[in-house]
């Protein structure tokens, strides 16, 4: 199990390493990378100390280095609109968007196994119906127009939630529920077919014959379709992150997704780039600790320290 | 998928629940209605499809007119007049244009996206598949690690590095979405390779080129067209969405998600603004989904009764 692990934690480090190389590698393919980093509006005098502050005259490998040294010790650099540096901005707005990533993540995976069971059980009737129904328009309509629906209902016609901006509990509701929407379609659809193809095995046939009560199959019947959902809940819970980005868009929540929209419109790049490398990683955090729950949901797994496959 | 902007991971995966043989409480068995034609996802797409040939020949306003004597008139449903059926927007241009150019944009945007994502997929799908050996691996790794990643990160990067435009969105969307097809089309070249007619036509002499070209892409096309009407509601989505963060296509031409982002500001008084353009999103979506759905269940001719 641990060199199980240890594997995995490379490969996440793996990864981190290649995200930092390609976006160093695309800030300096882009041309003239000073001014990516440096208002349009400054003066030569500025532009010069700031490309040398930046290093930016040295031969790139230097650069490199020196980046990659800065990002291994948590320096993301300065921000040239907000004129303070970039770790603390990311550290100020992070835990709005875990508060809002989480939540939304307890809706989804909850309703979305919930219904999946349901729609499974009662396979056939109208629950079934709805249940696909649902699922089907909610993978359908964007997430951003499910947000712009939801404040049109409940924040301007019905005025039940603040419409955006952060505050108390009725502030969370809605976007939380516009970032679960997604997530709790799919997570429908797939517990709906893990848990009919688990119900079709022998095992199931065996315990109803042997008249174990329904609650119990349906225990036994979640614990052997479970690596699926989990799998995909862990990739839902990676993307609900970056998800996040446009939900806070819509609801104006202070998070770091309106932190990186910003910093693109007043071409900060320094905050795009923060941003983008602390979301990679809690992504690769994320498939992480889903790889390694792997190996206590599925002793196959463990014993094989190999994964089962993620993709289609 | 995360969310909509990311690839759906069940997507070249058979439904599992075609043919229920087993179930706690018996049920009903599910219709089969897999010879039935694809009515309702057929209309709505031809629908489209003709509008945005036909964009400029049938939008009654420009996609730039300003009026503003006629800002925010609402649709004809709701005390509006046939000058403008679907309402105007905050400047007063008539949205049912704007919708028309916007579809227009839409479909080249997704019809581009998935012809070079799906080109570079089949290309690496058959290199991997076909040559197999560390090549495949290397390939698939590389498939593996830019499939989980997520694609508004990447976006993010690249139109802070590189600018808006359309593209940009292009460049973007193609990049995330190539490793889907090369997932998903290794495993149907895998397979295609080791059937009779290919070590038939491979005892007979013919070399990997041949092979390829006459045996391996041709069986790959059913598989390829359903991924690719899969992938065409994904690109859409995905457009809509980059363009409504402001890092798609750039204003002031038309665009869905664009539209929906102007509408914000408005939700009180021209709610219309937002709503018009969502719904011909997810209806588009909603269609191409349905349709991509019927297309996997009929191209297989296994589950075929």
């Amino acid at each position: 199990m641990l060199r199980y692990i240890l594997a995995r934690l490379a490969q996440a480090i793996l990864v981190l390493f290649v995200v930092a190389t390609v976006v160093f590698a695309l800030s300096r393919a882009s041309g003239n990378a000073a001014d990516l980093f440096i208002p349009q509006d400054a003066t030569d005098e500025t532009k010069e100390l700031v490309r040398q502050n930046l290093g930016l005259d040295k031969p790139i490998h230097e650069q490199y280095v020196e980046y990659l040294t800065n990002l291994a010790q948590g320096d993301l650099g300065e921000s040239f609109a907000y004129r303070s540096d970039v770790r603390g901005l990311i550290l100020n707005a992070l835990p709005n968007t875990i508060q809002l990533g989480v939540t939304a993540f307890v809706i989804g995976s909850f309703f979305g196994v919930a219904m999946g069971v349901l729609s499974a059980l009662r396979q056939g009737t109208w629950v079934d119906t709805v249940g696909k129904a649902l699922a089907l328009v909610g993978q359908s309509v964007p997430q951003f127009f499910v947000g712009i629906l939801l404040v049109i209902a409940f924040a301007v016609n019905i005025q039940i939630f603040p419409p955006f901006g952060k505050g108390g509990i009725d502030h969370l509701i809605l976007p939380a529920v516009t970032l679960a929407a997604y997530p709790l379609a799919s997570l429908t659809r797939l517990t709906r077919s893990a848990v009919i193809e688990v119900l079709r095995k022998d095992h199931t046939l065996f315990e109803q014959a042997k008249g174990v009560s329904a609650a119990r199959l349906v225990a036994h019947t979640l614990r052997n379709a479970s690596l699926p959902i989990v799998t995909l809940a862990g990739i839902q819970l990676g993307g609900l992150f970056s998800g996040a980005v446009i939900v806070e868009q819509i609801f104006a929540w202070p998070g770091v997704g309106q932190l990186v929209i910003q910093g693109i419109s007043s071409r900060d790049y320094n905050v795009v780039q923060g941003v983008v490398l602390v979301n990679t990683m809690i992504f690769v955090l994320v498939l992480f600790v889903v790889d390694v729950s792997y190996g206590l949901l599925d002793p196959r797994v463990r014993r094989h320290g190999r994964g089962v496959a993620t993709g289609p | 998928m995360a969310l909509p902007l990311d690839h759906d991971h069940d997507a070249g995966r058979p439904e599992a629940d075609l043919t229920p043989s087993l179930t706690l409480i018996p049920g009903r068995r599910s219709r089969g209605n897999r010879r039935r034609v694809p009515w309702f996802s057929g209309t709505v797409l031809g629908f489209f499809a003709l509008t945005g040939i036909l964009g400029p020949f049938v939008a009654p306003y420009g996609q730039q007119e300003i009026n503003l004597a006629e800002s925010l008139q609402p649709p004809l449903l709701w005390g509006g007049t046939w000058r403008h059926p679907l309402g105007t927007d905050d400047l007063g241009r008539d949205i049912l244009s704007r919708l028309i150019y916007g579809n227009r944009v839409a479909m080249l945007v997704s019809l581009a996206v998935v012809v070079i994502a799906g080109f570079i997929g089949v290309v690496i799908a058959v290199l991997a598949g076909y040559r197999g050996g560390r090549l495949d691996s290397f390939l698939m790794r590389t498939t593996d690690a830019a499939l989980a990643f997520p694609v508004l990160l990447f976006a993010i990067v690249w139109v802070a590095t590189f600018g808006v435009s359309t593209r940009n969105v292009v460049i973007i969307l193609a990049l995330a979405f190539w490793p889907s097809y090369a997932r998903v089309l290794r495993s149907e070249v895998l397979r295609i390779k080791t059937m009779d007619f290919v070590t038939m036509a491979r005892t007979m002499g013919a070399g990997g080129p041949w092979v390829v070209w006459r045996h391996v892409l041709p069986n790959i096309v059913p598989t390829l067209l359903v991924l690719v009407s899969l992938q065409l509601g994904l690109a859409i989505v995905a457009e809509g969405s980059l363009s409504f963060l402001g890092l798609g296509v750039p204003a002031p031409a038309a665009s869905w998600g664009g539209m929906l982002a102007d509408g914000r500001k408005h939700l009180a008084d021209g709610w219309w603004m937002a709503v018009m353009p969502g719904v011909a999103l997810s209806i588009t979506v909603l269609a191409t989904n349905l349709f991509g759905d019927w297309l996997r269940v009929n191209s297989d001719p296994t589950t075929k009764r």
